[in-house]
C-alpha cells in the first residue's frame, strides 16, 4: 500500500448506546484500488461507509477521506464521491433517465449532459430502458440505475454498498467486469459485499466480523494467511507409504513439515510457493518412483478462507 | 460565487421537477385532489337548504283553561315553522311522544292567564323539548320567543279591537256629558250656582258609570307599559288619566259649597271639566282611527345588506372550504415529503450528496407551492363558474391570500414530516390540525363564541386568516385586514425557518 492514501483510518469506532457497531478500525487504501470489504449481515460494513461518508460521526479515532474527516466534508469533496446505497433509494415514480438526471442535478452536472446521461445508461445497459419507470424495472436493472447514479458525476471515489447482493450470478459477474473498468479508468471503489468469492476481484480485502476488522490485506496473502503457504495436491496411483511421507514432510520446499492424507490416494502438502515447489515434488516422485496421477496447485476458495479466519477470530475472542 | 448559486439553482430546481413529476404520475391522486374538493363544494352547495326546520308541535291546555278557543283560534293562524299536531289535556301522553321522537315541540298553555293579568303578572308557555344540539335548542328559543310575541299581538289586537267598538258607545256618553258640562258652566255664569250644581252631580254619575264601562279596559292598556309594550300602554294611558282628572275636578265642584256672590272658583273647574271632556273626546276618536295594527305593532324590520349581491348560504362556506381544503392539501402533501425521503432512504443519499438542508427544504416548497396554487385556482376556477360564486374584490388580493395559506400550510406540513417517524403517524397529524381547523378556524362556528384563550388556537391555523379574508375579499369586497397578511408572511417564515433546522438537523452528521 505504498500509493497516495484515498482512505485513512486510525481507531475507528462508532457506538450507538451501549452497541459498537464498528470497534477500532484501522484501514489504509490507497488511490485507484477496489477494496472489497467482506463480513456477514450486520457486522458493521454499512456503518463504516456512513462513517467514510460523513453520515455518521465517529464516537473516537478517526477517518480521514481525501485527507479531509468525512463529517467535515464541503461540497467539492463530497462531490468527488459517489454512492451506491444498500437498497434502491431512487425514486419509484421517476423514469430511468429522470431518476439519473436528478441524480445529476444534485452532483452539480452542467445541464449540457444529454450525451453523458445516454453514454452512462449504455454503460450500464440501460439505454433501452430510458423511459421506463423505476418501479418497472427489475431488481437487477435498479442496481445497475443505482450505480448509475453514484456514478454520474464521475467520482474518483465510489463507494458501493452491497451492489450484488440479490442479483443473479450472470449480473454479479457482469458487475464486477464493470467495477474492474472503472478501477482501470483510475477510481478507487470501496465496495462491501457478503459474497466472500467476490474478494478474489479485489486489490485489498478487509474482512469483518462483529464490527471489528480481522484481516485487511490483498486476496492472496489472505489466502496464504489461512492456508500457511501454497497448497499442492499430488495424486497417486497407489498410496504412498508412511516412511515415504515422512522424507517428504522433510524436503526444503516442503513448509514446516505439512503433509497430509486426502482421500483417494491424494496428499496435501503447504509450500511456499507453488510454482517453484511444484518441479521440486514433480522430481522428488521421480526419485522415489512414485507413480503420479496428477500434481497441481490447489487454490483454496475465499468462502473457506473467510470461514477460517472468522473461526479464528470467534476462538481469539 | 455565481457557479455556486448557479448549482444551488439547479439543485433546487432538480427537487422541484422532481416533486412535480412524482404528484403528476399519480393520476388518482390528482383527481381527488382537484375534483374531490369541488364534488364536496358541489354537493354541499346542491344539498344544503336554508329553510328553517318546522316542529311537529303538540300543546297541552290545562282542563278547565278558559283559553281554549283563543289556543285552537292561534295554533291554526301558526302554519310557518310548527306543524300543529293537536291540542290536548294529556301532559303525560305528550310528554311521553315528545321522548319518542313523535313530536318535536310540547307547548304548555297557562291555566288561567286573566288572573294573572289581573294580577299584573305575566302568563306563561312552557316549551318542552328534547333536543340535544345547541343549535337546534337556541332556534327553538328564539321560535318560542316569536311564538309568544305573535299571541300577545294577537291577544292585544283582539283585546284593542273590541276597547274601540266599546269606546263608540263611551263616545255617546262623552257627547251627553259634554252638553251637560255645558250647562253646568252656563248656569254658574248666570249665577245660579244651585242649578249649576245639580247638573254637575247628573254630570258626575255618568262619568262613575263610564269611568266603570271604560276604565278597567283602559287600565288594562295602560297597564301594559309595565311589560314594555308602550305602543297601546301610551295612548289607554292618556285617556284613563283624562277620565279621572274629569273625575276628580267634578268631585271638587260637586263638593264646593254653592256661593251665589262668587263662583268664579266652581266657573274655572267647569271650564276645565268642559275642556278634558273635549280633550277626552278627541283622544277618543284618535284611539278609534289608529289602525289597530299599528298601536299593537308600530314597528317592523326588514333586513338588507349593504353588499352589492344577494348571497346564497352556501357562498359563505365556500371561502371557509376553499382555505380548508387548501390548507389540508398542502399540509399532507408536505408531511408526507420527507418522512417519505427518510422512510425510502433517499435521505441517505441526499446526505451523502452536496446538497443542503436549505437547498432541499426550498426545492420542495417551491414544487408544493406550485403545485396547491395550481390546485387552488382549479378549486377557485371551478367555484367561481361553476357554482356561481362571486368575486366582489381583488383578485391580487385574493392571490396574496391564497399564497399565504398555502406557504404557512407548507410549513406545518414540514415541520409534521420531520416530527414524524412513519407516513401514517404523519397522516393522523395532519387529520389532527384538519379537525382543529373544523371546529377553530370560523369554518361553522364564529371565533366570537370561542373563549378568548381558546381563540388563540384558531390563529395559529393558516385556514382561520384564509376564511376571514377570502369572506372580506369574495363576499365583502373589501381587502381585509392588513395585520391578517403581515401575520401570514410572518408564520411563513417562521414555519420555513422552523423546518429548514430541523431538516438541517437531520441531513447533519449523527
Amino acid at each position: 500500500m505504498d500509493n497516495v492514501l484515498v482512505i485513512e483510518t486510525t481507531n475507528l469506532t462508532k457506538k450507538f448506546g451501549e452497541q459498537t457497531a464498528v470497534d477500532q478500525l484501522n484501514l489504509e487504501i490507497p488511490a485507484g484500488s477496489i477494496f472489497g470489504f467482506i463480513g456477514p449481515s450486520g457486522c458493521g460494513k454499512t456503518t463504516t461507509v456512513r462513517l467514510l461518508l460523513g453520515i455518521y460521526e465517529p464516537t473516537s479515532g478517526s477517518a480521514r477521506v481525501f485527507n479531509t474527516a468525512p463529517h467535515a466534508f464541503n461540497r467539492q469533496e463530497q462531490g468527488k464521491i459517489g454512492y451506491m446505497p444498500q437498497m434502491f433509494v431512487l425514486y419509484p415514480d421517476l423514469t430511468v433517465w429522470e431518476n439519473l438526471n436528478f441524480a445529476a442535478s444534485l452532483y452539480g452536472v452542467p445541464l449540457r449532459r444529454h450525451k453523458q446521461l445516454h453514454e452512462l445508461l449504455q454503460l450500464v445497459n440501460l439505454e433501452e430502458h430510458v423511459g421506463k419507470r423505476a418501479n418497472q424495472l427489475s431488481g437487477g436493472m435498479q442496481r445497475r440505475l443505482s450505480l448509475a447514479a453514484a456514478l454520474v458525476h464521475k467520482p474518483s471515489l465510489l463507494f458501493l454498498d452491497e451492489p450484488t447482493t440479490g442479483i443473479d450470478p450472470v449480473l454479479r459477474r457482469k458487475f464486477w467486469d464493470h467495477f474492474v473498468e472503472l478501477q482501470q479508468m483510475g477510481h478507487t471503489l470501496f465496495v462491501t459485499t457478503q459474497y466472500v468469492g467476490e474478494a478474489a476481484y479485489c486489490d485489498y480485502v478487509g474482512v469483518m466480523n462483529n464490527g471489528r476488522l480481522i484481516a485487511i490485506d490483498t486476496p492472496e496473502a489472505l489466502r496464504r494467511r489461512v492456508q500457511g503457504g501454497d497448497v499442492l495436491h499430488l495424486r497417486t496411483q497407489e498410496e504412498v507409504a508412511y516412511t515415504l511421507l515422512r522424507q517428504l514432510g522433510e524436503q526444503p520446499f516442503v513448509l514446516n513439515g505439512r503433509v497430509s492424507r486426502l482421500p483417494e490416494s491424494t496428499l496435501q502438502i503447504i509450500v511456499e510457493e507453488a510454482s517453484t515447489a511444484l518441479p521440486l515434488l514433480l522430481e522428488w516422485c521421480q526419485e522415489q518412483e512414485i507413480a503420479v496421477e496428477s500434481a497441481s496447485e490447489y487454490v483454496l476458495p475465499f468462502d473457506d478462507i473467510f470461514v477460517e479466519l472468522i473461526e479464528k477470530e470467534t476462538a481469539h475472542v | 460565487m455565481f457557479n455556486s448559486f448557479f448549482s444551488s439553482l439547479i439543485r433546487i430546481f432538480a427537487f422541484v421537477r422532481k416533486e412535480v413529476l412524482t404528484i403528476v404520475r399519480q393520476p388518482r391522486l390528482l383527481f381527488s385532489l382537484i375534483l374531490g374538493p369541488f364534488l364536496i363544494l358541489l354537493i354541499f352547495g346542491i344539498g344544503y337548504r336554508d329553510t328553517p326546520r318546522t316542529l311537529r308541535t303538540l300543546v297541552i291546555v290545562p282542563e278547565g283553561s278558559p283559553i281554549l278557543g283563543l289556543v285552537e283560534q292561534y295554533t291554526a293562524s301558526f302554519t310557518n315553522r310548527i306543524e300543529f299536531l293537536g291540542i290536548t289535556t294529556d301532559a303525560t301522553n305528550a310528554t311521553s311522544q315528545l321522548r319518542e321522537g313523535n313530536v318535536d315541540l310540547v307547548v304548555v298553555a297557562p291555566l288561567n292567564p286573566m288572573v294573572e293579568w289581573e294580577n299584573n303578572e305575566q302568563s306563561l308557555f312552557s316549551l318542552y323539548h328534547a333536543e340535544v344540539d345547541p343549535f337546534e335548542v337556541a332556534y327553538i328559543q328564539v321560535l318560542g320567543d316569536r311564538v309568544a310575541e305573535a299571541i300577545n299581538k294577537q291577544v292585544l289586537l283582539a283585546a284593542l279591537e273590541e276597547t274601540k267598538r266599546e269606546s263608540a258607545q263611551w263616545q255617546e256618553s262623552v257627547s251627553e256629558a259634554k252638553v251637560k258640562a255645558t250647562t253646568v258652566r252656563q248656569e254658574l255664569e248666570r249665577g245660579n250656582g244651585a242649578l249649576g250644581q245639580e247638573t254637575a252631580v247628573l254630570l258626575q254619575q255618568d262619568m262613575g258609570l263610564l269611568s266603570l264601562a271604560a276604565g278597567s279596559s283602559l287600565l288594562l292598556f295602560a297597564n301594559l307599559a309595565a311589560t314594555g309594550d308602550t305602543n297601546v300602554a301610551l295612548p289607554a294611558a292618556t285617556l284613563h288619566s283624562r277620565l279621572e282628572s274629569i273625575q276628580d275636578n267634578l268631585d271638587t265642584l260637586v263638593a264646593m259649597e254653592a256661593d251665589d256672590t262668587d263662583l268664579s272658583q266652581e266657573i274655572a273647574l267647569a271650564e276645565q271639566v268642559e275642556r278634558d271632556l273635549t280633550e277626552f273626546d278627541t283622544l277618543l276618536t284618535q284611539f278609534q282611527e289608529i289602525d289597530s295594527q299599528v298601536l299593537v305593532a308600530p314597528f317592523r324590520s326588514e333586513t338588507l345588506s349593504v353588499g352589492l349581491q344577494r348571497l346564497d348560504p352556501t357562498h359563505f362556506y365556500i371561502p371557509a372550504v376553499i382555505s380548508l381544503l387548501l390548507q389540508h392539501i398542502a399540509i399532507t402533501m408536505a408531511c408526507l415529503s420527507i418522512v417519505g425521503e427518510r422512510r425510502g432512504g433517499t435521505l441517505e443519499f441526499l446526505q451523502a450528496a452536496p446538497v443542503s438542508a436549505l437547498e432541499t427544504l426550498l426545492g420542495k416548497y417551491i414544487s408544493f407551492f406550485l403545485l396547491t396554487a395550481v390546485l387552488g385556482a382549479i378549486l377557485t376556477g371551478l367555484v367561481i363558474w361553476g357554482m356561481g360564486m362571486p368575486m366582489l374584490g381583488s383578485w391580487g388580493n385574493y392571490a396574496l391570500t391564497i399564497a399565504g395559506v398555502l406557504s404557512v400550510s407548507l410549513g406545518i406540513g414540514f415541520i409534521i414530516s420531520l416530527a414524524a417517524q412513519t407516513n401514517s403517524q404523519a397522516i393522523q397529524y395532519a387529520m389532527i390540525i384538519l379537525l382543529a381547523s373544523i371546529f377553530f378556524s370560523g369554518f361553522f362556528l364564529p371565533l366570537y363564541r370561542l373563549w378568548e384563550p381558546v381563540r388563540v388556537i384558531s390563529w395559529l391555523l393558516p385556514a382561520t386568516y384564509g376564511t376571514d379574508l377570502l369572506q372580506n375579499i369574495m363576499l365583502r369586497g373589501q381587502p381585509g385586514d392588513m395585520v391578517l397578511y403581515v401575520a401570514l408572511l410572518l408564520f411563513s417564515l417562521l414555519f420555513f425557518l422552523i423546518a429548514a433546522r430541523q431538516l438541517r438537523r437531520q441531513m447533519a452528521r449523527l
